[in-house]
Parts: C-alpha cells; sequence; structure tokens
C-alpha cells in the first residue's frame, strides 16, 4: 500500500500546476454541487416546518372538501366524543380590506377566527408586542399588516364596506413561508363570524386526542404508515360526520410534504448525477492525457519490477486524491455560496439554513464516486504499459479500433431512451429509468460520440481554422489526429453545459410559446371566494366592456380510474368545472376535438356526462365512448361520467394556479372535465359558481372595466374581489417561467466554467508534450504568435466538436422531455428551436475554451526556444 | 547464470514483420563482465530484452539465474525483474519528477521494503558510486555521466546476481564513458556479478572478459578480450562474422 501511495503522490507532484487544474475543477463542480444540496435541504426543512406549521399540534383536523364553510354545530357534536381532549374552531376570510381610522393607510388582510382560550393549545403565537385576544373586536396582528397600516398597540382598524372597528391588542410574529400569502390578523370567532358574515360557520376544526386512545391493532394510515392517534378517531367516527366534511389527519399533510419531498430528491438527483458526470469526464480526460504523457515513465517502472494491479491502483488512488482535494475545498465554498443565498431570502424561509445529512452524503460522495470512477480508465490504460514501450523511440498512431468502440458504444448508449421509450413498457417506468439511468448514458453516450465525430469532422473543420488563423493545415489535421481520444474527450467534458442550456430553452421555451401560448383563454377572469349571487353576477353582465359572460365552479377532485403525471410526485386530482356548458363551449369558442358538439351538449344537460380536455385523449387514449370515475364529495361512493366530447385547452387550469383554488400544491391539475351545474352539485357540492369568465369589447379599456367590476362588487361581497385579464395573467406566466429558465440557465454556465478548467488542462499537457516540437519550429523560423494562434486553433476545433456535440444532446434531452409531457401529462406542443440561445451558447463555448487556453499560451509564448529544444524528444 | 538456447523472436512494425532472432543460443556459467556486440539490426537489444524478462522469446528457452523465463507469470516476471537482475539503459530512463535518492530507492519502495533498510542501503550504493552530492538532484540537474550511475546504483539495489546494460554509454562523451566501463568492470569483479553489457563499440568490450558476436539474429561465435585492445577487438569481431 505504501508503494501505491508513493506512485500516486509522485505522479501529482510531479506535475504540480495540471494537478492543481484538475482540483480546481472538481472543487468548482463540488461547490455546485453542495450548493445545491444546502438549497434544497434549507427549502426542504423550511417547507416541511411550514406545513407542520400550518398543522400545528393537532392530531386531527376536519375541514369542508372544498374548503367551504359548515356549521359550527359539529364543533359540539366532536367535544362530545370521548376520544377528544381538546377541539377548537376556526373561520378563516381572505380579502378583507381594514383601514387604519384617522388615515387612508389600507391593507388586504386573512382573518382568521379563532377560539382565543383553546387556539394557544393547537398553534404557538409569539407575541411580540401587546398582549393575546380577550374580548370580541380585538385583534392580533401580525408584521407584514404592523409594516402596511404603521399600527400601533390600541390602535382602531375599520373593516371596509363594514360598520365594525377592530382594536390592535397584539402584535405577532409572521407566520413562515407566507410571503406569497395574504397578512393575517387574528380575531375571536365571534367578531371573525359577523365580518365574514357566516354566523355560525367555521372552515376547520383542530382536535388533540386522548393519548390513553387505542389503536386498533393492523390499523394503517392512508399513506401506509403506522396509525396515529388521530387516524384511530377517524376510524371510529367517519360515519359521523356529514358527507360533505373531511378529517385530514398528519398523513394527509405528510402526503403533501412528501410529494413536494420527492420534488426536491429529483431535482437534487438530476443535479448530482449531472455534476457526477461532468467530474468524472474530467478526471478520465485529465488522467489519461497524465497516462499518455507518461507512457515511458510507466514503462520504467514496469522495467524495474512495479506490478500492474500497483500502477493501476496508484491510478485509482490519484483520482481518489483529487477527488478528496476538490471536495475538501468545494464543500465549504459551496456551503458559504448557499448561505449568502439564504441571507438574501431570510424573510421567505422560516428554517434556519439547514445542511440536511443525505444531500450532502449525496452531494459529496458523488465527488468523491466520480474520481474513483474517472480514474478507472486510466488506470487499466496505465496497467497496460508494457516494459519495452520505454525503449520506444517512435510514436504510436491511434488505434482505429479504439475510435470504432466509441462510436458503438456511444451510439448504443444514446440509443438506450429511444428504445426503452419504443417499448411497450410502461412510461411511468421509462420515466424512472431515464432520471438514474437513461440520462446519465445519453450524456456519456454523446461524450463517446465526440471522438469518432471529431475524427470524421476534424479534417474540414481544421482546414476552415487553419485558412481562418493562417496555419499550416497538416500541422493542426496532424495534431489533433494524434490524440483523438485527448481532444474527444475533452470536448464531451465541454459540451454538458451547452446541452443542460439548449435542453433547458428548447423545452421550456417550447411549453411556453408551443403550448401555454396557444391556449384559447377568456379575456378576463372575476373570482370571488364564496361564490357570486345573482345580483352579483348582473352587476358583471350589464358593466359597460363586457359582451359574455359564463359562471363556473372549478375545483380539483380526485381522480379513482386515471392519474397524471408520475404517481409518486403528481397528484391524483382533475379539476371539475361545473358550468353552462354550452354557454362555456360558445364563449370561449373553444377547440372542438371529438364528438358530435350537439350530442354532447344534449348528453351533458341530461346529467352524468362530461367533456374532458385533451389531455385525457392524448395521455390515456380517453375520449369519447370511455368513461371516467371521481370520488364523489357531497355523497358516498363514486362519480362515473361518460365522456362525449374533448375539448382543447382553456386557459381554466392556468386560472386555477393562478387563483390558488385547491388550497395547496397537491391538488393542482392541468387536466379539466366539463359537467353541469347539477352534476356539480349532486357529486361535489359546487353550487355556487365562484369565477366567473369575461369576453370584453375589442376597444374597451381592459383595466377600468375589472376595476369597475370590482368598485361595484367588493361593497357587496365585503371582501376583495379578484378581477385579472388573461393577458395580465399570461405575461405574469411569462415573466416567471423566464426567470425559472434563467435561473437553471446558471446551472449550464456553471457546468461550462468546470469543463473550461478541463480544457485548460489539456492544452497543458499538450503543450508540455510538444515542447520540443514547438522548440523546432521557433528554431526554424516561426514567430511567438503562430505557436499561440497553434494553440488557440487546437482549442476551437475542440470547442466546435462540444458546440455540434452539445446542440445534439440538447435537442434529444428536449425530445425525450416532449415525449413524457405527452405520454405522461397529455400536454402536446409544438417543436421550434431557439437559435439565438443556442449560437449565443456556442459562442460562450468557444470564448469559454479559449479564455482557459490563455494562461498556458502565453506561457508557451514567453518561453525561449533553447528551453524548448532542451526538452526530451 | 545464463542459458539462451534456440531462441526465436519476430517483431511486427506496421505491417512488416522483422525476425530478429533466429534460433540463437548463448551461454554465460560464471559471473564476470561479458559484452554482446553486433552491428544494428543484429538482434542484440532484442537477447537482451529476452533475457531481461522485458519480453518473452516466441520459441526456444531463457534461463536466468535458473529461472526459465518462458514459464513465468506476468507478476513472477514483475518480481523477477525486480528482485533478480538490473537493468541499464542507454537513455538513463529515470523518473524526471524524483530525486536520484528516490530513483534509486524505487524498486525497494514498489516492494516494501523498510524505511531503515532503504535509507543504509541507498546512501551505500550513493557513496559507492560517487554520486552522494547530488542525492537531493532531479535528473534535469545532473550530467549524463552522473545520470548513468544513478540508474547503475538503482539496478544494484537489491544485489542481483545479474546486470544487463543496453548501451549504457551511447549518450556519454568518451571520457565518461571510459570511466562507466571501468565501474562496471570493477562491480563485476567485487560483487561478483555477471553483468552483461550490449554494445557496438570495440572500446567499451576492451574492458570485457569474454565478448559474444552476434548477426542475423543468431551468435556468431564468441572470444576472450583477455589483453587485447581496440583495435585487437574489432579485428577479433570482424573474423567472426560482426
Amino acid at each position: 500500500m505504501r508503494a501505491v501511495w508513493h506512485l500516486a503522490i509522485n505522479s501529482l507532484a510531479g506535475r504540480r500546476g495540471r494537478t492543481a487544474l484538475l482540483i480546481t475543477a472538481v472543487a468548482l463542480a463540488t461547490v455546485l454541487s453542495v450548493f445545491v444540496a444546502c438549497v434544497l435541504g434549507t427549502l426542504h426543512v423550511s417547507y416541511a416546518e411550514c406545513m407542520g406549521f400550518a398543522a400545528g399540534r393537532s392530531d386531527l383536523h376536519i375541514r369542508q372538501r372544498s374548503y367551504e364553510r359548515f356549521d359550527q354545530r359539529l364543533l359540539e357534536k366532536v367535544r362530545t366524543w370521548s376520544e377528544v381532549e381538546l377541539a377548537a374552531g376556526r373561520l378563516d376570510h381572505k380579502g378583507v380590506t381594514l383601514e387604519l381610522v384617522g388615515t387612508d393607510r389600507k391593507s388586504i388582510v386573512n382573518i382568521k377566527g379563532v377560539e382565543p382560550d383553546i387556539d394557544r393549545e393547537f398553534y404557538t403565537q409569539t407575541i411580540l408586542k401587546g398582549r393575546w385576544l380577550e374580548a370580541d373586536n380585538e385583534v392580533v396582528i401580525d408584521g407584514r399588516v404592523q409594516a402596511e397600516l404603521q399600527t400601533k398597540i390600541g390602535d382602531e382598524l375599520e373593516v371596509a364596506w363594514q360598520d365594525v372597528k377592530l382594536k390592535v391588542v397584539g402584535i405577532v410574529e409572521q407566520p413562515p413561508l407566507t410571503v406569497m400569502q395574504l397578512p393575517a390578523v387574528m380575531t375571536n370567532l365571534n367578531t371573525a363570524q359577523t365580518i365574514a358574515g357566516y354566523p355560525d360557520q367555521l372552515r376547520r376544526i383542530d382536535i388533540k386526542v386522548k393519548r390513553d386512545v387505542v389503536i386498533p391493532p393492523g390499523l394503517k394510515a392512508p399513506d401506509g404508515s403506522e396509525a396515529t392517534l388521530g387516524d384511530a378517531v377517524i376510524a371510529l367516527h367517519e360515519k359521523d360526520v356529514p358527507r360533505d366534511v373531511v378529517f385530514e389527519s398528519p398523513a394527509n399533510v405528510r402526503a403533501g410534504i412528501n410529494r413536494g419531498v420527492e420534488w426536491v430528491n429529483l431535482i437534487g438527483q438530476i443535479v448530482t448525477v449531472l455534476v457526477c458526470l461532468s467530474t468524472a469526464f474530467i478526471i478520465v480526460t485529465g488522467l489519461t492525457t497524465a497516462v499518455t504523457e507518461r507512457t515511458r515513465e510507466l514503462a520504467i517502472l514496469r522495467c524495474v519490477g512495479t506490478g500492474r494491479l500497483q500502477i493501476g491502483a496508484a491510478q485509482v488512488l490519484a483520482g481518489l486524491i483529487i477527488a478528496v482535494a476538490g471536495a475538501a475545498i468545494g464543500t465549504p465554498l459551496g456551503i458559504l455560496a448557499a448561505q449568502q443565498l439564504y441571507h438574501a431570502y431570510r424573510d421567505v424561509l422560516i428554517s434556519d439554513f439547514v445542511i440536511e445529512s443525505h444531500h450532502m452524503i449525496r452531494a459529496v460522495g458523488a465527488t468523491l464516486a466520480a474520481g474513483v470512477i474517472g480514474a478507472m480508465y486510466p488506470a487499466f490504460l496505465a496497467a497496460r504499459v508494457r516494459p519495452l514501450e520505454a525503449l520506444a523511440a517512435r510514436a504510436r498512431a491511434p488505434k482505429r479500433r479504439g475510435i470504432y468502440v466509441c462510436l458503438v458504444l456511444g451510439l448504443l448508449c444514446i440509443a438506450f431512451e429511444p428504445i426503452v421509450l419504443a417499448s411497450p413498457a410502461d412510461t411511468e417506468l421509462a420515466f424512472w429509468i431515464y432520471l438514474p439511468v437513461g440520462l446519465g448514458l445519453t450524456f456519456i453516450g454523446y461524450c463517446l460520440l465526440c471522438v469518432p465525430l471529431l475524427m470524421a469532422l476534424s479534417t474540414g473543420l481544421c482546414k476552415l481554422v487553419s485558412r481562418v488563423l493562417k496555419l499550416p493545415v497538416s500541422l493542426l489535421t496532424e495534431t489533433v489526429h494524434a490524440t483523438p481520444f485527448r481532444h474527444g474527450l475533452t470536448a464531451g467534458a465541454l459540451m454538458m453545459g451547452l446541452a443542460i442550456l439548449v435542453s433547458i430553452w428548447t423545452e421550456g421555451g417550447n411549453l411556453l410559446y408551443g403550448w401555454f401560448d396557444t391556449i384559447k383563454m377568456p379575456d378576463a377572469f372575476v373570482r370571488l371566494r364564496g361564490g357570486f349571487n345573482e345580483k352579483m353576477i348582473k352587476i358583471i353582465e350589464e358593466t359597460d366592456g363586457v359582451t359574455e359572460t359564463c359562471e363556473i365552479t372549478v375545483f380539483p377532485q380526485r381522480t379513482v380510474n386515471v392519474q397524471f403525471g408520475v404517481k409518486q410526485i403528481s397528484p391524483p386530482f382533475t379539476l371539475f368545472a361545473a358550468c353552462d356548458v354550452k354557454e362555456f363551449v360558445e364563449m370561449t369558442d373553444v377547440e372542438w376535438i371529438e364528438g358530435d358538439k350537439a350530442t354532447a351538449l344534449a348528453a351533458i344537460e341530461k346529467g352524468n356526462a362530461v367533456l374532458v380536455g385533451k389531455e385525457y385523449l392524448v395521455a390515456h387514449g380517453m375520449g369519447v365512448g370511455t368513461e371516467i370515475t371521481l370520488k364523489a364529495t357531497s355523497q358516498d361512493g363514486d362519480a362515473t361520467f361518460d365522456i362525449v366530447g374533448v375539448v382543447g385547452a382553456t386557459g381554466l387550469d392556468v386560472a386555477v394556479a393562478h387563483y390558488g383554488i385547491g388550497k395547496d400544491y397537491a391538488e393542482a391539475s392541468i387536466s379539466t372535465v366539463f359537467g353541469s351545474r347539477s352534476d356539480g352539485a349532486k357529486y361535489f357540492g359546487l353550487d355556487k359558481a365562484d369565477l366567473v369568465l369575461l369576453s370584453l369589447k375589442k376597444e374597451a379599456d381592459e383595466h377600468a372595466v375589472m376595476q369597475s367590476i370590482k368598485d361595484r362588487i367588493e361593497p357587496m361581497a365585503k371582501v376583495v374581489v379578484e378581477a385579472d385579464t388573461s393577458r395580465r395573467i399570461r405575461d405574469k406566466v411569462h415573466g416567471m417561467s423566464i426567470k425559472l429558465m434563467g435561473v437553471a440557465s446558471i446551472l449550464a454556465f456553471s457546468s461550462l466554467l468546470i469543463a473550461s478548467v478541463g480544457v485548460a488542462n489539456l492544452i497543458v499537457a499538450e503543450i508540455h508534450a510538444r515542447r520540443y516540437e514547438f522548440g523546432v519550429l521557433r528554431a526554424i523560423g516561426s514567430q511567438r504568435g503562430m505557436l499561440a494562434r497553434f494553440i488557440a486553433a487546437q482549442t476551437l476545433v475542440i470547442a466546435a466538436i462540444a458546440c455540434i456535440a452539445g446542440t445534439l444532446l440538447g435537442i434529444q434531452i428536449a425530445y425525450v422531455g416532449k415525449i413524457f409531457h405527452e405520454r405522461l401529462v397529455g400536454v402536446t406542443y409544438g417543436w421550434q428551436m431557439p437559435w439565438a440561445v443556442i449560437l449565443g451558447g456556442c459562442a460562450v463555448v468557444l470564448l469559454l475554451a479559449v479564455a482557459a487556453a490563455g494562461p498556458p499560451m502565453i506561457r508557451l509564448m514567453r518561453k525561449p526556444t533553447t528551453q524548448l529544444l532542451a526538452a526530451d524528444a | 547464470m545464463l542459458v539462451l538456447q534456440n531462441v526465436h523472436k519476430t517483431y511486427r512494425l506496421g505491417e512488416t514483420r522483422v525476425q530478429a532472432l533466429r534460433g540463437l543460443d548463448l551461454r554465460i556459467d560464471e559471473p564476470g563482465f561479458f559484452a554482446v556486440m553486433g552491428r544494428s539490426g543484429s538482434g542484440k537489444s532484442t537477447l537482451l530484452h529476452l533475457a531481461a524478462g522485458l519480453d518473452r522469446a516466441d520459441e526456444g528457452s531463457v534461463v536466468v539465474g535458473g529461472e526459465d523465463l518462458n514459464k513465468l507469470s506476468e507478476s513472477q516476471l514483475t518480481l523477477f525483474r525486480r528482485n533478480r537482475i538490473g537493468i541499464v539503459f542507454q537513455k538513463f530512463n529515470l523518473i524526471s519528477t524524483m530525486t536520484a535518492f528516490q530513483n534509486v530507492a524505487l524498486p525497494a519502495v514498489i516492494d516494501g521494503r523498510p524505511r531503515e533498510w532503504i535509507d543504509t542501503r541507498v546512501n551505500e550504493l550513493l557513496s559507492e558510486l560517487e554520486i552522494s552530492e547530488r542525492a537531493n538532484h532531479r535528473p534535469d540537474a545532473m550530467s549524463g555521466g552522473e545520470q548513468q550511475r544513478v540508474a547503475i546504483a538503482r539496478a544494484m539495489l537489491f544485489s542481483p546476481p545479474i546486470l544487463f546494460a543496453d548501451e549504457p554509454t551511447g549518450n556519454l562523451d568518451s571520457g565518461t564513458s571510459e570511466r562507466l566501463w571501468k565501474l562496471l568492470g570493477r562491480i563485476a569483479q567485487e560483487q561478483q556479478m555477471t553483468v552483461i553489457m550490449v554494445t557496438h563499440e570495440p572500446a567499451a568490450a576492451v574492458h570485457c572478459k569474454d565478448v559474444f558476436v552476434i548477426a542475423d539474429g543468431k551468435t556468431c561465435g564468441q572470444f576472450e578480450v583477455d589483453g587485447l585492445d581496440a583495435s585487437g577487438v574489432a579485428s577479433r569481431y570482424q573474423q567472426l562474422g560482426g
């Protein structure tokens, strides 16, 4: 072992500059990997704590299925159950406008009605100033409300459109992760019910179960985990509550968190795989270059009796040392970078900065694994060196067989995922194969393909570059042909960043412009939580500028016989839109894809028939003549509907996401089912329209129309009415999407930066290996500038191959994404290439590569000719 | 010591096949300083490669120090090269990133010898070969003669019974070469080693006990040096068909 250690250290220490470059590349990759791990870990814990906060210390909640109100008498009934230690009622009422009396300062808030005496048994309220609630018409506000109204203890707040005044008695800590939500004020239940206009109504009951309740043996939580006290109570009293009311145990909350965690883990896995591959390739090319350079040295070692295993083990150990050194430098830097980001977003996150051990182990472990894996091939090469190679004077041409092996292996790796997708295998299985295996193999395949690609294109490329840079053509061509693996694999490492960039903007761009932008949305939406009454609808219809309206109640419903997306991550929900379907179809002019319109509308009117969105047909082949089954929420059992028509996208899912309908992400869906109002009421309790779609006159001032509606409805509703044009919603989605793609592009550029260090390493090795040749060139009259242009030319050839391979890889990744979108989610879109991004990305690749080669190039130019000639030939 | 019988070896160079040895026979039974002479392409270097375990014969037997090299496995051959013989090359073949001390110590480090043993033995050899003052210098800071002495020290680390030298003075000036030949002769005598030197220079063979003449991949003959000078050696060499 000492011998192996000695050989490894010597091989690294003997080429300090190149070892430093390799360590730098690994360190950069580790920084990226650890940064992502820390960010994901903190987000995960923050989210879990937020959900935990929302869940409180209760063992169980009760709520209405559609998050609407229910009768307070249920609370009295729950308190009679022998298993219940404590039960508290809550009523939330969103969109209330509070004004500070005597000023014009306003804040739109969420009023939370609580039972002050017992609510604090369930939720921790950290009073920053003042006291807790004691009487009616008192409020405790959070920090955001205080900031908006600039209010203090003792001030009076007036509820807009109501003759209700509230006294500020306390200020509490702002709840976590609520920056996207309305600020909150707490008041007692009585006061909240008065403000909401719903006496004796609740939205939620929190329950603490007695600790001595016996959990029936064999009972499991809905997610299959161990049953809790809450699950035991559910089992006993499920039939004692009204049909439209549900129990929500911690398992339900956990399921939501788990789906979020799965997404977080997925992102973490993808980043880890990519960084690991990138690191492994840099180590492969770096160490392979070193082995080739040290062939004679290795042969000497063999001559004096060093075993093959010792030489191979020394290479693997060298790879591990580089990885450990890189990880040791990169890990604290990555943590530091993540901490800086954390401090920038401190107010959004609940938890402290968190380093989750499993994320970190994965991040650092991937780097170490990459070091060992990347050193395997150089170890194999080094161990194969024969003693007589120390004595050979002639250079050897690279074996063609190796190039063909790269071609065949590369094509096989690239073909792996398309073959899986073309096979009869379940698409979800194909997805789970793709992430850990298919994606990695695709990257490896393109990396290997860079070698034969280089050989195939080098003659033409070298001619072009030589002409541009005024070099002898044969010089560059022969250099590239002499070491195709070195050049090709370096191009492979360089192409990854460009591939990520191309795939992000191709898939993202096509989703945005090819799918989202083609959705036919109505001109505007108006939404009122709790629903519109007839008078309000009439006001909207008669507003100047409005030509048509359609009232809808839309809410996510649990599916029974179909699920979109991937089971572990996607929630089993679809949107059920209850409306006058004929009116809706005519108003939105929705694309009719399957079924006879008149027959379909008649069937829907009769009942138990629906139109479905195109996603059903595309992803599941569910069209006219098939059935869809949903879990009924206002009666026992399931609701089965005949599918009588298939229509195109309507934008309802966009509105749902925009207005946060469905309470949390767990119930979001982009598939929609359209049924009659009577079916909506009968099966799901969707009786009052809470969303109105509007068509506007072309010449109407959209903003003025929306404001007019708000001005006249809000005093009636006594809460804020949300009114948005589809143009505004589209702009918002565009803005967010571009931002997200921009953030993801940072990953791509980081990968490019890491790879450019690999390029620098290659150039340094090339210069070292050919220094005698360069000395001869200088001796016979070549200018220094020619040497620099030669190095630049080599780099440009590598970068050009990286651009071609990276673009092809990015396109393939995006295309596989398109197939998954189609088959799993039913979303189809056209195909446009983001040429500006591709060309920009290629330009960055070329510039970065040449910049990386700059320092060794300059050092070469400065070396005296005699020093170059003194090198071993 | 060294017995080669009916040894054949063919090399492939690109598309061409070159028969380097065509049934060569050679026998050395005693310690001493011996030369193998022949023209360029005669097969003398190939003979040395086979005898040193750097390559395997296609046919015939190669027995060195009682070991039939053709019967040894790859790992056994490696150990053979490490412990049982020493090799000195024309181009010194030192590791450029190691000091003189480290280069000499290399086989012992690979063999896992204790540090104390390595330190004692290496210093002893460096002193014997009069290069102690270069112990911490890398090859690029030493003259050719000094580098070759380091290479000899490395070859002698485990006191092997046989030491092979392949044109050891090919890259040295005449004065340095002369000193080196004398050194090899002294080593053979004092250490009772068999030192076999491949050379094409009669001036080198003058220092040897016997000369074996190789031509066209076969042994042409052998003669005792016994006080011959360089021209005498050249004359006898030519008579034997060298």
